[in-house]
């Protein structure tokens, strides 16, 4: 698909649709009024609501919504392993899911940056109009993502250095890493882009599968008996990485390349 | 005798490991994301099938070069000789490890005597058949080997009665070639049986008496033993060294060599079946275990 198809798509996903609203779920600093509730050891005093306070008889504090404009980091965790795809490349879903997310955040006037995490380099794209989300796409899309690492350390100092925000990490997570004190500190969103047919390899064939990162060969016979082994060796491993999110709250879900991208990130970010 | 007909057939072996290292079967080739989780579950297969492979031409390569049993058959044994050794074992051999010598030797003599029948007599002071007539070389050997000073007795020499009891060895022979080798060191001390009828005996069976004197001259009697070597056809020998005795059974056995025997041959018994049966089961192993059967995928 070309950038300008993909981005065209999103648009029309994003622009026309009214469901997802535009109020932000994080409590925090902003002027949005939330809701009233006791006060609690650490709460600011200043948001103490002395009228509450009196007709109850004990400490009540406002409660505010983040700022409807808050900052949103989108880290795509570029490997070798996304030049795969049966329907079409996961790349190309995360380009999908890039355009969806980028003009998400201009429609609501978020301040969005976009960066690209490889051992080689990094790429940052500040998301300010919808020329910038078609360069992002278009980076992807040239990027020879052969022999390329994901750089999860790079991608841990950046987010610690930066303030509080809404966090997705894009990638397929096949390198597991430790998410805690980034979960910590923002509202992560793990995406995990994955293909249909990398889960469950029945491809009925005696292949060559080739490691998209060093080149070395396995010799397999792809069949149903030893795609469901895979399959569930594969389960297990994701297990793992699914119990580590739920541990530090991050959200996190799956996206197939044979999904609808925006239905399925609507199901995921609701 | 277990052999190979085509042992060259092997050199094939080096070709199924260049092979095995560089010519690697073509199949599609996909990139696929995290063959690490893959390659760890068909690793212990792959070597199974590496395994199977090797064996498998192995086999084959083995069969190829056709493992052979290979056993000597004689169907007509009267083309061969019917040789009788008598060995003095009187107490005097014992001198200068005679007896020894002379034991070595004649074994040397009887595994070069291969389609030949073999009996061998010992005699002191009286004579005795250790084994009769025989193609069992093994035996023949393996008593000779067995035999010491004394066992028929030490202070006499019946050598007579030795040359007699050994002519009736030959009572119901069918071979042409007769022959005896007697062997001494002494002079014959019992009256037995006559020189004469032990001769006469000998020449009604049309044998040829080789005698051999080893030790001092003085101790044998020359004439009597060259009288029976010449009343028979044969020769007589004297020696009174190892190389001198070994000379002599050389003689003897280039005299007295067995013509070619045309009914003898060569009995094959091949076994490649064993190594292409094993061949043929590894590899319905081999296909069982790839899963190419049409129902597995």
């Amino acid at each position: 698909m070309l950038a300008q198809e993909i981005l065209l798509r999103a648009k029309k996903n994003v622009f026309t649709n009214k469901s997802a609203g535009e109020l932000s779920k994080i409590r925090g600093d902003g002027l949005d009024f939330c809701e009233i509730r006791p006060y609690e050891p650490g709460d600011e005093i200043r948001k103490i609501n002395f009228t509450a306070s009196g007709k109850t008889g004990e400490l009540q504090t406002n409660i505010f919504n983040e700022d409807k404009q808050i900052n949103i980091v989108i880290c795509i965790m570029l490997s070798s392993s996304l030049h795969f795809g049966s329907q079409c490349l996961k790349s190309e879903t995360i380009a999908q899911i890039i355009a969806l997310l980028g003009c998400s955040s201009i429609k609501q006037k978020n301040q969005t940056q976009l960066l690209f995490f490889t051992k080689d380099k990094q790429q940052l794209f500040r998301i300010n109009n919808t020329t910038d989300v078609l360069h992002a796409i278009e980076a992807i899309q040239t990027w020879d993502l052969l022999e390329t690492e994901p750089d999860f350390q790079a991608m841990h100092d950046y987010l610690l250095q930066q303030q509080k925000s809404m966090v997705f990490i894009i990638g397929d997570f096949y390198q597991h890493d430790d998410y805690s004190l980034i979960g910590h500190k923002s509202q992560i969103n793990a995406l995990i882009v994955r293909d249909m047919l990398e889960e469950m390899p029945n491809f009925s064939a005696e292949l060559d599968l080739v490691n998209t990162q060093d080149g070395s060969t396995v010799e397999a016979n792809m069949n149903k008996k030893l795609a469901s082994k895979y399959h569930a060796k594969l389960n297990a491993e994701d297990d793992k990485l699914f119990s580590h999110f739920v541990k530090h709250k991050i959200n996190a879900g799956k996206i197939y390349t044979n999904d609808d991208a925006f239905t399925k990130l609507s199901q995921i970010l609701r | 005798m277990y052999s190979f007909e085509y042992p060259y057939v092997f050199l094939l072996l080096i070709m199924v490991a260049v092979c095995i290292l560089f010519c690697k079967e073509k199949v599609r080739a996909i990139y696929f994301p995290h063959t690490e989780l893959l390659s760890s579950l068909v690793r212990s297969k792959q070597i199974l099938l590496n395994l199977l492979r090797v064996l498998i031409l192995s086999l084959l390569i083995i069969g190829l070069s056709s493992p052979v049993k290979t056993e000597e058959i004689i169907l007509d044994n009267s083309k061969g000789h019917e040789i009788s050794l008598i060995l003095d074992a009187s107490g005097s051999m014992n001198r200068f490890d005679k007896f020894k010598t002379v034991k070595a030797i004649m074994i040397d003599f009887i595994s070069k005597r291969k389609t030949d029948k073999l009996a061998l007599s010992v005699f002191a002071d009286f004579a005795y058949t250790v084994v009769p007539l025989t193609y069992d070389k093994k035996s023949v050997i393996k008593m000779l080997d067995n035999i010491e000073i004394g066992v028929a007795g030490r202070r006499k020499t019946a050598l007579y009665e030795a040359l007699f009891l050994s002519s009736k060895l030959f009572n119901n022979s069918k071979s042409k070639e007769r022959i005896a080798i007697l062997l001494t060191d002494g002079k014959d001390n019992t009256d037995s049986v006559p020189l004469d009828m032990a001769i006469e005996r000998a020449k009604d069976n049309k044998i040829k008496v080789y005698t051999v004197a080893v030790g001092d001259k003085k101790d044998y009697n020359a004439e009597v033993l060259k009288y029976i070597a010449n009343s028979t056809g044969a020769k007589f020998f004297s020696a009174n060294s190892y190389e001198s005795i070994q000379n002599i059974y050389k003689q003897i056995n280039q005299l007295e060599k067995s013509e070619i025997n045309i009914n003898k041959y060569d009995k094959k018994t091949y076994y490649f079946h064993y190594p292409l049966t094993l061949a043929l089961v590894l590899l319905l192993i081999y296909f069982w275990r790839k899963n190419t059967w049409v129902l597995n995928k």
